[in-house]
Order: structure tokens, then C-alpha cells, then sequence
């Protein structure tokens, strides 16, 4: 009789051993499964207000403050300190002062991007698409001049952050005295991180980004400091006033974004036998 | 007694074992993903080749990377001056460099680039900007130069494996040391010898680009 009670006492501890074992295991994959899509979906939430509150100021201006590793051929990495003032109004007005270890003023009004840099005393200028997200993104591919934060700010529906495959979680920390979430996503490109004040304005205080598939795998750190959704803005804001001294340079392209194109324009010429007009003449301003 | 009780544990403890082989243990999965999702690592393979023979340097390369270009502030470089000469392949009657780091430029003495439309970008004081629209005019108005981006002459020396040239299209971060200026046609040249340099933006940095003699 003793015996029986053993036997059924130790079957029962046995079986609710392994019961209590499936049951943790089976609650681990849900964790790897389920709890990854509610934190991306909160991640993604705050996210979207920060969007959604810049998106929906007429004007906007910042400045930041970042430190972005450039590769260098040979693998190596070089360290660039900038400063940048920006300001935009939505859809296709853009203006940005780099200082520091890069010296660039850009102004784009929708139909151009003109590049001065001062100590060089030079100016140069671009076509450009209609919209502030396809400027960003043509400037990246054909020039290689990638503004991150123009991707994380939501005015790059293309960049390489706003990713469908992102998987985000939501921490805590304190940045400079305020409270914020720590959005931390990844994807098969980059991880990053975006920090967000947790009351007020969802305006973002800091950004971390690595470039995961990148040679040399670079870094950028952003501080971001004035936030202002109404600044006291013109046209002329974003209209380059070119002093007479400053001469005009090539902004030369990436071989990448040229040749593929090269290739099927020659083979238009070759079918055409173009007689088009001079160009110095047909294009001069 | 206390060997049945002892036999009991020990099927007791298979079983437990047995239900968790069967069910498998979680912890593996996850081990498992995090295997598989770390392997999952793309390369770029560079293809650039260069020979050297006679006096012409030629380069070709794949077109599909996205690498970016590097610029620097270390040290200018020396010349010694060399004569620079035309280079890269032939491309439809345009001479073209490109490689894995290279630049699209328009060709020697800012010659000519076209939009789709035939609108050209050319600044006011006639100099070209290369735009998207560049490739539209090769072979028509004036070469398309593609050329790969140095920190200093030096540099491009010791990357090329060259002494006599540096290609036209290649550009330089920094001035080649003991340089000096000539102005012609609005545009300032820097020259070495008998080694032309204009200034171009690159990233939005501004570089030295090597044109041929612009009179």
C-alpha cells in the first residue's frame, strides 16, 4: 500500500516535472516569438509620433551635433566631428550648414541642390528631384552623400532605417535629465537606436546607427539640440546667395549610379545620330 | 523495499528524460536561430584590375558596389612631374575609368554634360555640373571620366603601382605638394609639372581632380 502511494506520488512529481519542463520551454519560444512583435509594435509607435509630429510642422529646424566614422580605402576609419544647422519645410525645401571637420552649405528649393563650401570658396549645383525624400535618396546614390537623419526623421520613405524587417525593442534612459525611450531596432542592414523624450514633444535627443553591411561596418552618434517647429523661415532660406568670388566646380558622381546609364545612352546615340544642340548653349542659366 | 523504491526513481527518470527528448529542448531552437541568422553575411568582392604597360593605364571594374569614397587630412602627396595622359577603356568612343570607388566626372576642359531633355547644368560661369542625366551626353559633347578617389598623391602612387602618370579622373583629397595656380576660362587649375588639377566635389568634399592640359 506504501508502495502504491510512493508510485503514484513520484509519477505525479515526475509528470508534473516534465509538464512544468514543456511548459517552460514551450513559454520560451513564445517569448522569442510573441514578446520581439509587441516590442516592435511599441517601438514602431513611438516612432510613428515622432513622424507624425515633425510631418505635421510646417517648417522645422535642428541642430546636430555627430560623430560618424567615414571608411577609408586600405579598411581603415576616420573619425568626422560635424555640426550641422538644418532646416526644411515639407515637401521640397531643404537647408543645411556641416562645420567641423567638413565645411558644406547646401540649399535645395525643389529643383536644385547648390553645394557651397566657404573656405574653398567654391559653389557647385545639382539637379534635383521635386521632394525632400527623393533628394536625400539621390544624393546618397549618385553623389554619396548620405544624410541618416533625414531617414530616421521620416523624410526618406527608401532609407535603410525604416525597414519592414526591423525588429525594435523599448528601454529607458535618461539623456541630459530627461526621461526617454530608448527605440532599439535591427535589421539585416543596420542597428539602431533613437532616443525619445517619454513626455512632451516626441522629438528625438540622440541617434546611434551601425552600418552592419558597410565596409569597415562605420558608426554615427547624433545629438540633436533645438528642436524648433516654428522658425522664422523665407523662400530665400533655402535660395543660395553665391558671393562673386566663389567659383563653380563639378559635383561629380558616383561611377556606380553612371555607367549602367552610360551604357544604354550611348546605345540611344549610336541609334539616333543625336543633332542636339550645344549644350553650353542649350543648358546655360 | 528500498530497491523497489530505488528501481521506481530510475523508470521515474527515464521517463521525465524521454518526454523531454521527444518534446526537445527550446533552448536549442533558439541556439539554432541565432545560427543560422548570424551566417546570413553578404561580401563584395573587388574586381579592379590595372596593367601598367606602355603609357596607358587601364581599369575596369564591377558596377554593382555601393561603396562610398574616402577622403582624408593626413599629408599631401609629391609629383614629380609626370605627364598625365588619357586612360581607362574605351567605351563607345568615350573614354571611361571606372572602378569599385570611382566618380563619374565630365571630361577634360568641362565638357559637356546633357540632361535626357538636353538641358545642361552648367554653372554661370560655364562650368559643368555633373548631374544624373552625365551619361547622355558621352560620346556625343565630350568624354565621361570616371576615376577613383586618394587621399594624396602619394597615395594614388602607392595604390596604383605606377611612376610615370596619374590617370585623368583620378582625384586627389589634397593638392599635390609645391603646386601652383593658373586661371583659365574661369577655372582654377592647379598644376604640377605638366599634371593638371581642378577642384570637383566628391561627397561633398571638395577633391583634385586630374584634367588634361585645358589650353
Amino acid at each position: 500500500m506504501k508502495i502504491q502511494k510512493w508510485v503514484i506520488a513520484l509519477t505525479c512529481l515526475s509528470l508534473a516535472l516534465a509538464l512544468a519542463a514543456i511548459g517552460c520551454g514551450n513559454s520560451n519560444t513564445a517569448t522569442s516569438n510573441a514578446k520581439p512583435a509587441e516590442s516592435t509594435a511599441k517601438a514602431d509607435e513611438i516612432l510613428a509620433k515622432m513622424t507624425d509630429k515633425i510631418k505635421s510642422s510646417p517648417a522645422v529646424s535642428f541642430k546636430t551635433a555627430e560623430a560618424t566614422d567615414r571608411p577609408k580605402r586600405g579598411g581603415s576609419i576616420e573619425k568626422l566631428n560635424i555640426t550641422r544647422d538644418v532646416t526644411f519645410k515639407s515637401p521640397d525645401k531643404l537647408y543645411f550648414k556641416a562645420t567641423g571637420d567638413r565645411d558644406l552649405e547646401a540649399f535645395y528649393d525643389g529643383k536644385s541642390m547648390i553645394l557651397m563650401s566657404h573656405k574653398d570658396k567654391v559653389w557647385g549645383q545639382l539637379t534635383a528631384p521635386p521632394t525632400i525624400g527623393e533628394t536625400v535618396d539621390k544624393i546618397e546614390a549618385h553623389y554619396g552623400m548620405p544624410l541618416p537623419v533625414a531617414d530616421l526623421l521620416g523624410l526618406d520613405p527608401t532609407g535603410t532605417l525604416r525597414n519592414s524587417a526591423n525588429t525594435g525593442t523599448v528601454e529607458k534612459e535618461t539623456v541630459g535629465g530627461v526621461e526617454c525611450n530608448v527605440l532599439k531596432f535591427q535589421n539585416e542592414n543596420v542597428n539602431w537606436e533613437v532616443w525619445i523624450p517619454a513626455a512632451g514633444d516626441p522629438l528625438p535627443k540622440k541617434f546611434h546607427a551601425k552600418y552592419k553591411k558597410a565596409k569597415g561596418q562605420p558608426e554615427s552618434t547624433i545629438e540633436f539640440n533645438d528642436w524648433n517647429l516654428s522658425p522664422q523661415i523665407t523662400d530665400n532660406t533655402f535660395l543660395a546667395n553665391i558671393p562673386d568670388a566663389y567659383e563653380g566646380i563639378p559635383i561629380i558622381q558616383r561611377a556606380s549610379a553612371v555607367i549602367p546609364k552610360l551604357e544604354a545612352g550611348e546605345k540611344a546615340a549610336a541609334n539616333s545620330n543625336s543633332n542636339a544642340a550645344a549644350p553650353a548653349e542649350a543648358g546655360k542659366k | 523495499m528500498i530497491r523497489n523504491k530505488t528501481k521506481i526513481l530510475y523508470c521515474l527518470s527515464a521517463l521525465v528524460i524521454a518526454i523531454w527528448m521527444v518534446v526537445g529542448s527550446p533552448l536549442g531552437d533558439v541556439s539554432a536561430q541565432r545560427q543560422r541568422s548570424s551566417a546570413s553575411r553578404s561580401t563584395t568582392t573587388r574586381s579592379t584590375t590595372r596593367s601598367t604597360s606602355g603609357s596607358v593605364q587601364h581599369s575596369t571594374a564591377t558596377r554593382t558596389t555601393t561603396t562610398h569614397h574616402t577622403t582624408a587630412t593626413t599629408t599631401a602627396g609629391y609629383h614629380h612631374g609626370s605627364t598625365a595622359y588619357h586612360g581607362g577603356t574605351y567605351h563607345g568612343g568615350t573614354t571611361v575609368h571606372h572602378g569599385e570607388e570611382g566618380y563619374a566626372a565630365v571630361g577634360p576642359r568641362g565638357a559637356v554634360v546633357a540632361g535626357e531633355e538636353g538641358a545642361a547644368a552648367v554653372t554661370r560661369r560655364g562650368v559643368v555640373v555633373a548631374g544624373e542625366e552625365g551619361y547622355a551626353a558621352a560620346g556625343r559633347y565630350g568624354g565621361v571620366v570616371v576615376g577613383e578617389t586618394y587621399e594624396s598623391h602619394d597615395a594614388w602612387r602607392t595604390a596604383a603601382a605606377v611612376t610615370t602618370g596619374i590617370a585623368i579622373g583620378t582625384m586627389l583629397a589634397h593638392p599635390p605638394t609645391g603646386y601652383t595656380t593658373t586661371v583659365y576660362s574661369g577655372t582654377t587649375y592647379y598644376v604640377m609639372g605638366t599634371t593638371y588639377y581642378r577642384r570637383v566635389y566628391v561627397s561633398g568634399v571638395v577633391h583634385y581632380q586630374v584634367v588634361a592640359r585645358p589650353f
